[in-house]
């Protein structure tokens, strides 16, 4: 996605906000810190999908569960530029925006 | 971990832990029946079986589902009246072996990617009505029972002593079985029988097990409401929702049934086999991310549930508070949403089925017990939600702690807590003018606000306590008044006009005075009064937006119908309209939320492969709603008799509610009677009491008026045979019966309007049996 002269990826942060949304537990957060979706646990009610900030967990046509990046680096070897790159990047807390925001 | 979400294996709620003998349960159980089932799968939304368990005969069957049934009764509620109709007879009541408990599911029934679609329609003859009683409950019994192989569950007969009946989706084989030493408190039972029937040890195999159970209490009230289990894997236990009106859970506990456990090999969220699964994705998930952004900014379902409803209502003059007297209360503000969102577990996914990301099923965890048997035990309180804290508002219970004590005890009891709230707050105003008192209510010191005495009274009620006044009290308003009035304890207007229900049931905790419109969405029901048919005081009170009596007839067609369609498919009615697209107000009918409506339309579509209109799901909801009124009418319950309303949901009953809103009350005398203002001042109180009285009773007949006509039935209430043809019946049995019942209205002059019209008004119609012309 292109912003200002840079692109931007839609792409999961691992922040994992959708872990709290999952009603079944098929998400579940790694010791590596990486987000995983279980698909033999996910019924696919795609509240993850809607909910996710960054729309980085996406739906595809051909399934019902819900699919997402999980860091594994292939696009980075992939990329013919060398225009990606895997960095830990620290996340501010932003839990807020998404739950109970309203204040009482 | 960044963001500091509650890691599921680790989450502890603080409760007691139970544990039992499973395997002396286990062997303490003798097998009466056993039957297995070819396994098979959901087609398109229908499992296409129901599934019959008798109690007396110990014969379990399976019938085909058809589709001219589909047709015509869609599924869900709609399953549920044919099948009744095919096993009762008129003379039948709640506590006759032919009576059958029924749980149906419906073509939506099960989807995960829709907020708000697994729920399980109950239905059975009333011990509060005497007729049918459905009620539409979330928890995960519908789902499974469908994805188990069934549409419906019929349970009929009775049992001659405690048993289960076990559905295992697993194994393909459903069982009765004696149960001598199972518990029979719901939250104690839901919990055990999870853990003995879910295949593995693990929270994964115990969510696939879901339980109805019920309790003490409804084995000794006419209040008796049916739990439906639905496992928390952050909690670790069963969490329940309550089949609450009508006593379902008494006629449950009738047929000494202690619980009804499903089992399922598996979910995922195609278990439908949905027609196209792609269209059902994108809706759902256009819907889930409204929820996402406007939720805290609209009802805030996902932080505190229908709670949320508290202030709003106290603010309109809406809350029921004492006995329905005031609609408003300074104390008000210590049951306001906040106070309970300060109790309430957060950060947990709180839908009552898969994929409601409105989530409005909140819990209080680790709260311990402060009366009665389970007193010290730390439990999960589910809810409370709007209706149980209106409950504890109309018995002046003003303390939080109070409200979950209530809430914990009705639900564990297998109570209602709206018929029981209600209820009280009716023993309490007769308390308070001296027509009972502390001799006649067998010592419970029954004033607005006692709390100890509340529960005192729920304690008792499970213990089978044998008091005069526990007996009676047990089984509601209706059999009190006569109780009161055969003693001669107080004058008839009093007694009948403050005791709020009809039909035989409790209402449930709106003040609806200053709505006619209301009036009606509660009287000219059919199960009784429930706002689940309607909910117009808004529309017609706040914003005036239905003012003749044509408008209000309109709505109180169109909502009781629209609203009757989440029933036949399975469906929560709340994520219609408890969250609204951004522009709704913009669209030409806001009240009906046209989007969402399309929307509904299309998760049709999308699982049966149909093609209908909005249109359409209106017809679909119009069969069923004239079925179930026309089987009304057949047990000799269903006309304008039966439609009664006690005065004080139509106006102040006392000096003091007069005098609490005089403003309002004598400017209807003097703008909608034309009295002067000098001639209203020289009336007293009661004078211009008994004024309103008369123009607000002749106001509500001249409603039931126009709601007749408008649904196509007589003016006694009755739907014609010539309306059911039209609705494309053709049951020979069902429209002779109309006709007999039409020909002895006409005979006893019952054919006629009820309101009385001066002037230039007119009813409805001047034709006489107008439904008999060409093209009505
Ligand atoms: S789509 Fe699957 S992973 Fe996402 S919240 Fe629903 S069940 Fe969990
Ligand atoms: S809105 Fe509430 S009651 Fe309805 S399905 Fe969702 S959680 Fe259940």
């Amino acid at each position: 996605m292109k912003t200002n002269n840079t692109y931007q990826m839609h792409v999961c942060d691992q922040r994992g906000l959708c872990l709290d949304l999952c009603p079944v537990g098929a998400l579940s957060r790694r010791k590596n810190g990486v987000v995983l979706l279980d698909a033999k646990v996910c019924v696919g009610c795609q509240a993850c999908v809607a909910f996710c900030p960054l729309g980085a967990m996406r739906k595809a046509p051909t399934r019902i569960q819900p699919f997402k990046c999980i860091s594994c680096g292939s696009c980075v070897r992939a990329c013919p530029t060398k225009a990606l790159s895997l960095e830990d990047v620290p996340l501010e807390n932003n839990r807020q925006d998404v739950y109970h925001k309203q204040g009482v | 971990m960044t963001q500091g979400q509650i890691p599921i294996d680790e989450y502890q709620t603080g409760n007691t832990k139970h544990t039992w003998d499973h395997a002396k349960i286990k062997n303490a159980r003798k097998t009466l029946a056993a039957y297995h089932y070819t396994k098979g799968t959901v087609q398109r939304g229908y499992a296409n079986r129901t599934l019959a368990v008798d109690l007396s005969t110990l014969s379990i069957t399976e019938k085909p589902v058809t589709e001219d049934m589909k047709r015509l009764f869609t599924g869900g509620r709609g399953f549920g009246l044919k099948l009744l109709w095919d096993a009762i007879q008129p003379t039948t009541r709640w506590n006759s072996p032919e009576n059958e408990l029924i749980v149906t599911t419906g073509p939506l029934c099960g989807i995960t990617q829709y907020p708000g679609a697994g729920k399980s329609i109950c239905l059975s003859i009333s011990p509060s009505t005497n007729t049918i009683c459905d009620c539409n409950v979330g928890g995960f019994f519908g789902p499974y029972l469908k994805f188990a192989g069934f549409d419906a569950l019929e349970i009929q007969g009775k049992a001659t002593e405690d048993v289960i009946v076990v559905i295992d989706g697993e194994a393909g084989a459903v069982s009765i079985e004696t149960a001598p030493l199972e518990e029979t408190d719901s939250h104690l039972l839901a919990e055990q029988l999870t853990h003995l029937h879910a295949t593995e040890a693990t929270e994964s195999s115990r969510q696939k097990v879901s339980v109805i159970s019920s309790g003490t209490g409804a084995e000794h009230s006419y209040w008796g409401c049916l739990n439906i289990s639905f496992y928390d894997i952050r909690r670790k236990c069963a969490r329940m929702k309550q089949a609450g009106r009508g006593g379902l859970g008494t006629v449950l506990r009738d047929k000494k049934v202690k619980g009804i456990v499903v089992k399922v090999e598996h979910v995922d969220g195609l278990g439908n086999h949905p027609a196209d699964p792609e269209k059902l994705a994108a809706v759902g998930t256009k819907i889930h991310r409204e929820i996402r952004d406007l939720d805290r900014y609209q009802c805030n379902m996902r932080a505190v549930g229908t709670g949320h409803l508290v202030e709003i209502m106290d603010a309109y003059d809406l809350l029921p508070c004492e006995n329905y007297r005031f609609g408003t209360f300074p104390k008000a503000s210590k049951l306001y949403s906040p106070k309970f969102y300060a109790l309430f577990t957060k950060i947990i996914p709180d839908g009552c089925w898969h994929g409601c990301t409105l989530a409005c099923a909140k819990t209080v965890d680790g709260y311990t017990v402060h009366t009665g048997p389970y007193k010290g035990q730390k439990v999960t309180v589910d809810g409370p939600e709007y209706e149980t804290i209106g409950a504890c508002s109309n018995m002046s219970l003003w303390d939080p702690q109070w409200v979950l004590e209530f809430n914990f005890y009705c639900d564990t009891y297998g109570i209602d807590t709206i018929s029981a709230g209600t209820a009280t707050a009716y023993y309490m105003e007769m308390y308070e003018y001296g027509i009972l008192n502390r001799d006649r209510c067998d010592g419970l010191e029954l004033c607005f606000g006692n709390a100890e005495a509340v529960l005192e009274l729920l304690h008792r009620m499970a213990r089978g306590d044998q008091g005069a006044f526990l007996q009676i009290a047990s089984k509601g308003i209706r059999r009190v008044k006569d109780w009161i009035l055969k003693n001669g304890w107080g004058p008839r207007e009093l007694v009948e006009d403050c005791g709020m229900e009809s039909k035989g049931l409790e209402y449930s905790e709106y003040v609806t005075k200053e709505s006619l419109a209301m009036q009606g969405g509660y009287g000219l029901t059919l199960k009784g009064p429930q706002h689940d048919e309607a909910w117009l005081i808004f529309m017609d009170m706040v914003n005036n937006a239905i003012p003749t009596f044509k408008d209000k007839a309109e709505a109180l067609h169109y909502f009781p119908m629209w609203r009757t369609w989440f029933g036949l498919n399975g469906l929560c009615k709340l994520p219609w309209n408890d969250i609204e697209p951004a522009d709704n107000a913009q669209t030409s009918e806001p009240p009906k939320v046209p989007e969402h409506v399309q929307n509904y339309v299309d998760i049709q579509n999308a699982v049966t492969g149909w093609q209908v209109t909005k249109d359409d799901i209106i017809l679909q909801s119009e069969r069923c709603y004239n079925w179930q009124r026309a089987m009304n009418v057949w047990m000799g319950r269903g006309q304008r008799k039966d439609d009664w309303i006690p005065y004080r949901s139509m106006g102040p009953v006392t000096e003091t509610e007069y005098v609490s809103r005089k403003d309002r009350y004598d400017a209807q005398l003097v703008d909608k009677l034309s009295i002067s203002k000098q001639e209203l001042e020289k009336l007293e109180i009661p004078k211009r009491m008994q004024i309103l009285y008369e123009y607000r009773q002749n106001q509500y007949q001249k409603l039931a008026d126009a709601v007749y006509h408008r649904r196509g039935w007589t003016p006694n209430g009755v739907p014609t045979p010539q309306k059911m043809k039209a609705l494309g019946f053709t049951d020979t049995r069902m429209l002779k019966m109309l006709q007999q019942k039409i020909d002895a209205d006409e005979k006893a002059g019952l054919n006629e309007w009820g309101g009385k019209y001066t002037g230039d008004e007119k009813p409805p119609t001047g034709v006489k049996r107008y439904w008999e012309r060409n093209g009505h």
